[in-house]
């Protein structure tokens, strides 16, 4: 069974080696303005008082996410420095998926994205998004099939639209769902 | 045998036949999983440190060693050292390589002949010493289990 939490949710978690060693805490997530996934965390050292860290954790460096810690493999799993977490020159302005529209390709606007939705795990990954719909309604929708992302919308399936959770315990439902009506109708062309 | 069991028993130096002092913790190593060493409590102020290979026999009344100049002052370790007092289990959480939390370390079931971690006992579960990966100053990481 996968295990789904809202991406916010993984701020303030720890960041711990295999070793045991705690080697900070997730101070805010970086989304990938082109994929619409997460590219990295940035850190803050532990405690109360301790500041930020300037070492990013790319999405890709985590060994395991779940509920209570952050994973990595040792302390060189960390960037030597934070410019992953900036914007590069190649990146197109915005850098943040949160607060951009999830669009279907048949053109109904869903909601603005407060939140992204990761499946725990080994191989962690965002499964879907938080919206905020036209009558301030909270839903969760998941992701599958072709996405398109860019600074002003993100673009799923039509199909996207029928599938809904209200909340994380039902998320894997409707994410199941979501896939088997894409394997049942796959995309002409 | 219980760890807890363990703690308080004297430790005598073979030499002397004297006491050098009492187990008061141990440190913990993975792969495999074994005691590493032991925490003496000694007169006077501090702790010092008894590497498992040290000891002589680990009996149910005392804990035996060739000569108290194998005991080290815990000031004189690193935290790399196995010894080390960072790698303690007892009251830590146990963390699972996938971030999931699975209680606290209450007590370490070892072989007392080999030093061998039998099991690792949490508050929620017992969790076998071949899942463990790592002892640390923060959490013991033990595998996901399927």
């Amino acid at each position: 069974m996968t295990v789904y939490m809202r991406a916010s949710e993984i701020i303030k978690k720890p960041v711990v080696t295999l070793a045991g060693e705690a080697i900070g805490q997730v101070k805010d997530l970086v989304f990938d303005s082109s994929t619409g996934s997460i590219r990295c965390f940035t850190l803050a050292g532990r405690g109360l008082l301790a500041g930020p860290l300037h070492r990013a954790l790319l999405w890709d460096n985590v060994h395991g996410l779940g509920p209570d810690a952050v994973m990595v493999r040792a302390d060189s799993a960390l960037e030597e420095d934070d410019t992953a977490a900036r914007p590069g020159d190649g990146d197109r302005t915005g850098g943040d998926v949160l607060g951009v529209a999830l669009t279907t390709c048949g053109g109904r606007r869903l909601g603005d994205i407060t939140d992204a939705v990761v499946a725990m795990g080994r191989a962690p990954v965002v499964a879907g998004y938080e919206i905020s719909t036209a009558e301030q309604r909270r839903v969760l929708l998941p992701v599958a099939g072709p996405v398109t992302v860019s600074d002003e919308r993100v673009l799923v399936p039509d199909e996207t639209a029928r599938y809904e959770a209200a909340d994380l315990g039902t998320f894997e439902e409707a994410a199941e769902n979501l896939r088997g009506s894409l394997r049942r109708a796959p995309k002409e062309g | 045998m219980l760890f807890s069991s363990a703690q308080g028993t004297a430790v005598m130096d073979l030499t002397t036949a004297e006491t050098i002092g009492t187990v008061s913790a141990c440190t913990v190593t993975p792969t495999p999983a074994r005691v590493a060493g032991l925490r003496l409590r000694t007169r006077g102020r501090g702790h010092h440190t008894l590497d498992w290979k040290d000891v002589r026999s680990f009996g149910p009344d005392a804990v035996a060693v060739e000569e108290a100049g194998r005991i080290r002052d815990e000031k004189d370790i690193g935290p790399g050292d196995p010894a080390h007092a960072a790698h303690d289990p007892l009251g830590k959480p146990v963390l699972t390589e996938t971030g999931l939390c699975k209680g606290t370390v209450v007590d370490v079931e070892f072989d007392a002949r080999s030093g061998r971690v039998v099991h690792l006992l949490t508050t929620e579960q017992r969790i076998p010493g071949g899942e463990l990966l790592g002892v640390g100053g923060y959490a013991v990481v033990v595998t996901a289990r399927p």
